[in-house]
């Protein structure tokens, strides 16, 4: 874990609490700044107003699709990094095209967020 | 496997944390409590309605304190969640925030603390519920 940027900020956006908290920790943990929005409506409140490194968002949000945060996110930050989570492997392809390195499969450890991010970093 | 290795993450974590559930729909007012908290040795859940703070505490009760705004969208207000918890959860200390609801007397029976908003220290506001760590 050394070479993660304490500075390093990710913006993570989850319906569900208990689990949003669980990985907010375990990243927490490994030494990034973690802003939790609990849908898209936060997550974009978040980005205009905090500097935010990278998006990890669930694909299924209550307000809107994840891929939709997405776009909307990339066109207010063009330089922001995401990392889109799912189960469905058809949405993997369009996945692949917004995060540049594909969905997770949930359920996902953390350790496999952190690794996501790491090759995100390195990108 | 990977979804029960993070709960027992969370649960081994949480045994040695005193737990709050800080509930306000605007982002960077809860944000900057849970931050506040966290910096003090608290860990923190976070939700944005009432209405995710009531099925966060019909799966997982064990929380100390419970923070919450009055004015927030969904089926019940922080008003409701603080009466479900008074009367769900006793041993849970709930301190309502408003910057627009002042509350009544009856609305003072059901929780601990009231915070009027915009509340600029959460930390040395919260001392009447959960002590001065300086004490």
């Amino acid at each position: 874990m050394s070479e993660i940027d304490l500075l390093e900020t990710i913006l993570l956006v989850e319906t569900d609490a208990l689990q949003r908290s669980v990985v907010a920790k375990y990243l927490r943990d490994c030494g990034y700044r973690v802003v939790e929005a609990t849908n898209a409506a936060e997550a974009m409140t978040a980005l205009v107003h905090q500097k935010v490194h990278v998006l990890v968002t669930d694909l299924s949000l209550r307000d809107e699709s994840g891929f939709q945060l997405s776009a909307k996110a990339k066109e207010v930050r063009p330089d922001l990094k995401v990392v889109v989570t799912h189960s469905a492997e058809r949405t993997a392809k369009i996945a692949g095209d917004l995060c540049e390195d594909g969905p997770l499969d949930q359920p996902y450890h953390p350790q496999h967020l952190v690794d996501r991010i790491q090759r995100l970093k390195r990108s | 496997m990977a979804a029960e290795e993070a709960f027992d993450y969370n649960l081994r974590e949480a045994a040695i944390e005193k737990r709050a559930l800080v509930v306000d729909d605007d982002i960077l007012i809860r944000g900057d409590i849970a931050d506040v908290l966290r910096e003090e040795n608290w860990e923190v859940i976070e939700a944005g309605t009432a209405d995710e703070a009531i099925e966060v505490l019909s799966r997982d009760n064990s929380f100390n304190l419970v923070i919450t705004d009055v004015h927030m969208p969904g089926m019940k207000n922080g008003l409701d969640l603080a009466r479900e918890v008074n009367e769900r959860h006793p041993g849970i200390k709930v301190a309502v925030m408003s910057g627009q609801h002042l509350p009544t007397a009856e609305d003072r029976a059901i929780f601990d603390l009231f915070l009027l908003k915009p509340v600029f220290n959460i930390a040395s506001a919260l001392t009447p519920l959960i002590g001065d760590k300086h004490e």
